[in-house]
């Protein structure tokens, strides 16, 4: 059912660019600057809808493509003559389409009497009546397709084409194609006799398409007849709506037996001449005989009198492997002239659309090979060093074409964030009306490039803070023009690459924060004790305190007390953090910084009693041998170490993370940078090396845990933690408590 | 209705897979080893089997390979079902003449499609 | 594994359900005790393997263990129903069961067998049913004259985000 949807959506996807073809060339075709292929491009346009449409049982989708198109066959096969009022009905049919496609998606936008009308139009330029008497059945004025669409070849040929297509395949009535796959299958010699059936799998092809199966290779003389052995291969046209993937698994069952390729040819239109196009369905024709042969091989279901009638046919069993000459059958004279045509058409883009899961699964395994890498490289670096240096070698170079590898299949994944960005400048608008405020937004780094999944995730705490920005930040003109400011206010929207980071700027030249207003509330919410005394910093970041909202009424935009701690938990889910820094009167500036992926990081694997944990390795600073001199314990059981001129609060993970199987023998410290409250020191037993890690998510099932971002698998198959820095630190208690202590 | 052979030591999944098989409207025959699926195949040929690999007294291997050496067994189709991924039994299996190749744990659906589109 | 069978399917699966309206669960040892878990719900069953703790983990979860590249995590029956921590051996088994979108993992001495039940032969828990967690039971079969308590995981191990901020 799931996947039913999935197809649907790309077929939705599909449908609109579709849409946009046919309408470019109907705006070529109303200027007066078309040509063969522009009908054709037309033509496929809502041939292909059409094809979907019935896969997916979109019937009046089906019914209305079916009629337009069969106007538009008639137009490129020149049965029917394009004139301007050809070209409005063309027009108002092309509406229709994507209003019937909305509908299709539950979006409710089809005029039911206006499809009816517009397919009577049609209908009647297919038949090659007056379509203006058509339209006279309506109560809208048709426009009169003045010229009888000179139609005297009758309108068989829309027909056409599908009907080839349903003598061939009778029992396959599913519309036309959406693309020919071509699967070479050759089953090996036991293919029978391990329970197989060639004719069985040639069926069951069906469900995906239409089938057309050409018979390669010599069939023995009936004298040497093995009923269980095969010996034929079979060239099979599938022509089929079908993702890929799915044809994948269907073919897993048979690849124990049988080799099977899935190639997906260029189609038609990308060959560069009609010959080859002649060429490529010449086979098409002997298939249906040939269909025929293997039934012979199965015992049960190939009587004799099948295999008897197999000596007639070997001629036309090679026929398709001799480079064809062959000369176009019954079907050539219409697609010649489709191919040809077809092949002026430039394509419009090599971009290719592939589905995010199937991305996922190679981004899965290449995170598998990137921990069996880690773990042959530190197998060969714990192997004697002199053991073979052409090893040594190999390792390496596996280590930098993995790390390519991944690079490479993360950027397939990676997309500019201007498509979170362009989203912001309409909020900002909407935003400016409701609050009778005057601000622009002015964007910057739009192509910063970011992970597809941390993409989609922006969007929601981009927007939260831009409401508040203008909520909050911005004053209204008549305030800004009294503090001196232009009376439009300025949102700068930035993005990016720091490293292996990518940093978002949203910083607006509005009033600040209200200290004062900020504070005075966290003491009425019980945030902090009355008497707390606090950094500006620190009241800055109250702003993100769960519940926590300043806004004097409650306005539509932000104060609902669902700002900005649903920011950070956004922010920290992604595994990023958030900064909010303020200067009163002049503005405020929130800094969040990401990872460009969520899939892999680099870490430095640590042992701690039992367990082993990981640290990201972009916060490492060093590792020391811990040295009880360098030790003080301060108030409340906290310890600080002293580290170059510093003071760094301790973290113990066994009492950080409340796990008694990481009790430590405490003999080193790893000096980690924390992005926000500088370096801690985090007590462990032994470093065990650094190695990408391939991120895993306890949220799939089990829940988010403070302390760690997430877990990997190591070499050994158990699972590792991976310690998140800032809230380890929040857990050990008093990071920042310590530090004002120090200072 | 197809006839199953539905070959597992471990019972849970040998009920699981009876239990999909027979909601579906198929007729169920179960073994829990090789041994005793050759026997019930001999005795009583069913139209497909599904067999794991990893049994004790006979394993799918040896069971697929014994059953192919029969008459009721030429050309029957036979999965396996099995959490081993390696390739050597994969080659052992097209070797002895496995139809195909399924991995644990299994699909309801992909189980049905196949022993309609095998049988 | 997908629980249910492709639409294609549904109209034999309705005939089969309305010919015999039972339900089946696998059933597995902790102590002398029986438990139940709707087959439909059990994904596999593993020989127990040493898993990796959580920090601040309920105190009957065992850690979590790694499924063919997803982590799950596994919890000890025996523990949260009020037990010592099972000394798990290579000879105890983690039921692999589905709640909702996730898998979780329940450590348990042994795999007993699958019983078929009818809808009626499953009754309530009887009230002062003791050390029983009558929350997190569905109900309650007789079957060799041993009582199987049929848990409700959802109830059993719940998920709530217990973060704070």
């Amino acid at each position: 059912m799931d996947e039913m949807e999935e197809f649907l959506t790309v077929f939705f996807q599909e449908c609109e660019e579709r849409l946009g073809e046919l309408q470019d060339n109907l705006a070529l075709m109303v200027d007066g600057e078309w040509d063969a292929e522009t009908l054709n491009a037309a033509f496929r346009a809502v041939h292909s809808v059409k094809g979907g449409a019935g896969a997916f049982g979109l019937d009046a989708l089906v019914e209305f493509t079916h009629v337009f198109e069969t106007v538009m066959d008639a137009l490129r096969s020149d049965q029917l003559q394009l004139t301007p009022k050809i070209c409005q009905v063309l027009l108002r049919a092309s509406d229709m389409m994507s209003a019937l496609i909305e509908d299709a998606q539950g979006n409710g936008a089809a005029d039911k009497g206006l499809a009816d009308k517009i397919r009577a139009e049609l209908d009647a330029l297919a038949k090659g009546e007056d379509p203006d008497a058509a339209a006279a059945n309506v109560e809208l004025a048709a426009p009169a397709a003045a010229e009888e669409p000179a139609e005297p070849k009758k309108d068989e040929a829309p027909a056409a084409a599908p009907a080839e297509a349903a003598a061939e395949e009778p029992e396959e009535d599913m519309g036309p194609p959406e693309r020919e796959l071509e699967i070479l299958f050759e089953p090996g010699p036991d293919f029978v006799r391990s329970g197989h059936d060639p004719l069985k799998f040639i069926r069951a092809l069906r469900q995906f398409g239409s089938v057309k199966a050409v018979a390669d290779g010599d069939y023995p003389p009936l004298s040497d007849h093995e009923p269980y052995e095969t010996q034929l291969t079979w060239r099979i046209t599938l022509d089929t709506a079908v993702d890929l993937g799915e044809i994948d698994t269907f073919l897993i069952m048979y690849q124990l037996a049988a080799d099977i390729e899935v190639s997906e040819p260029p189609s038609a239109e990308e060959t560069p001449a009609t010959a080859p196009t002649a060429e490529a369905k010449a086979p098409e024709a002997p298939a249906e005989a040939d269909r025929k042969e293997p039934e012979a091989a199965p015992a049960e279901e190939a009587p004799a009198a099948e295999a008897a009638s197999e000596p007639s046919e070997p001629t036309k069993a090679k026929e398709p492997s001799e480079p064809a000459p062959a000369e176009p059958r019954a079907e050539e004279p219409k697609r010649a002239g489709e191919g040809k045509a077809a092949a002026q058409q430039p394509r419009v883009s090599k971009a290719l659309r592939v589905e995010l899961s199937r991305i996922d699964r190679l981004v899965n395994m290449v995170g598998e090979i990137v921990i069996t890498q880690a773990v042959l490289s530190q197998n060969f670096s714990d192997l004697d060093t002199g053991v073979n240096v052409e090893i040594g070698h190999a390792v390496e170079a596996l280590s930098r074409q993995t790390r390519e590898l991944q690079e490479s299949v993360m950027a397939i994944r990676a997309q500019p964030v201007k498509s979170v960005f362009s989203r912001m400048p309409r909020v900002v608008r909407d935003l400016c009306a409701s609050l009778n405020k005057d601000a622009r937004i002015i964007l910057s780094g739009e192509h910063t490039e970011v992970d597809t999944t941390v993409i989609e995730e922006l969007s929601e705490p981009l927007t939260h803070m831009l409401r508040n920005s203008m909520d909050h930040g911005i004053e209204t003109p008549e305030k800004r023009e009294a503090a001196g400011k232009p009376r439009t206010g300025t949102i700068n929207l930035s993005a990016e690459h720091r490293g292996e980071r990518v940093r978002i700027v949203i910083e607006d030249d509005g009033a600040g924060i209200n200290r004062e207003r900020v504070l005075s509330k966290a003491v009425e919410n019980g945030i902090v004790p009355p008497d707390a005394t606090l950094t500006d910093e620190e009241i800055d970041m109250l702003i993100f305190h769960p519940g926590f909202s300043t806004a004097e009424k409650v306005t539509n935009v932000s104060g609902r007390g669902v700002g900005m701690d649903v920011v950070k938990k956004k922010v920290q889910a992604l595994g990023g953090r958030v900064v909010v820094s303020s200067v009163p009167g002049k503005g405020t500036k929130f800094v969040i910084t990401l990872p460009l992926t969520l899939a892999v990081l680099d870490g430095m694997t640590v042992g701690v009693g039992n367990e082993r944990f990981i640290l990201p390795l972009s916060s490492v600073v060093e590792a020391v041998k811990l040295d009880e001199s360098n030790i003080d314990i301060l108030p409340g059981e906290v310890r600080v170490m002293r580290y170059r001129g510093e003071w760094l609060p301790m973290i113990c993970l066994e009492l950080a993370l409340n796990m008694e199987t990481a009790r430590s023998a405490a003999d080193l410290v790893v000096v980690v940078e924390t992005e926000t409250d500088g370096r801690v020191a985090i007590i462990v037993d032994e470093l065990l090396g650094q190695r990408q890690v391939v991120l895993k998510s306890l949220e799939a099932n089990f829940r988010r845990v403070d302390g760690v971002s997430g877990a990997t698998i190591l070499g050994d198959g158990r699972v590792a933690l991976i310690l998140d820095i800032p809230s380890l630190q929040a857990l050990s208690g008093g990071g920042a408590l310590v530090q004002e202590m120090m200072i | 209705m197809k006839r199953v052979l539905a070959v597992d030591d471990t019972i849970t999944f040998r009920i699981m897979l009876a239990n999909c098989l027979r909601k579906a409207g198929h007729e169920v025959i179960e073994a829990e080893n090789g041994k005793e699926a050759l026997n019930k195949l001999l005795a009583d040929p069913p139209d497909i089997v599904i067999t794991d690999l990893n049994m004790p007294v006979m394993n799918g291997l040896e069971f697929i390979e014994e059953a192919r050496k029969e008459n009721a067994g030429r050309g029957l189709p036979m999965l396996l079902l099995t959490t081993e991924v390696a390739e050597h039994l994969k080659k052992k299996a097209r070797e002895v003449g496995a139809t195909g190749w399924l991995t644990k744990p299994f699909d309801p659906a992909q189980i049905l499609r196949l022993v309609d589109q095998l049988t | 594994m997908s629980e249910q069978p492709k639409p294609a399917d549904k109209d034999r699966v309705e005939e089969a359900v309305q010919a015999g309206d039972y339900r089946q669960y696998v059933t597995f040892l902790v102590g002398d005790r029986l438990y139940g878990v709707e087959i439909t719900l059990v994904r596999e069953i593993k020989q127990w393997s040493p898993t990796t703790a959580l920090p601040n983990q309920p105190h009957y979860t065992r850690g979590v263990l790694n499924l063919r590249g997803t982590i799950v995590p596994v919890h000890d029956l025996r523990v949260r129903f009020g037990g010592a921590q099972t000394e798990a051996t290579e000879n105890h088994v983690v039921v692999i069961a589905s709640i909702g979108e996730q898998s979780v993992g329940i450590l348990v001495d042994a795999v007993s067998d699958i019983l078929t039940v009818a809808p009626d032969d499953v009754r309530p828990i009887p009230s002062g049913a003791r050390e029983l967690d009558l929350e997190s039971i569905s109900g309650l079969v007789t079957s060799d004259d041993q009582m199987i308590a049929l848990l409700d995981l959802p109830r059993l191990f719940p998920n709530e985000d217990m973060m704070a901020a």
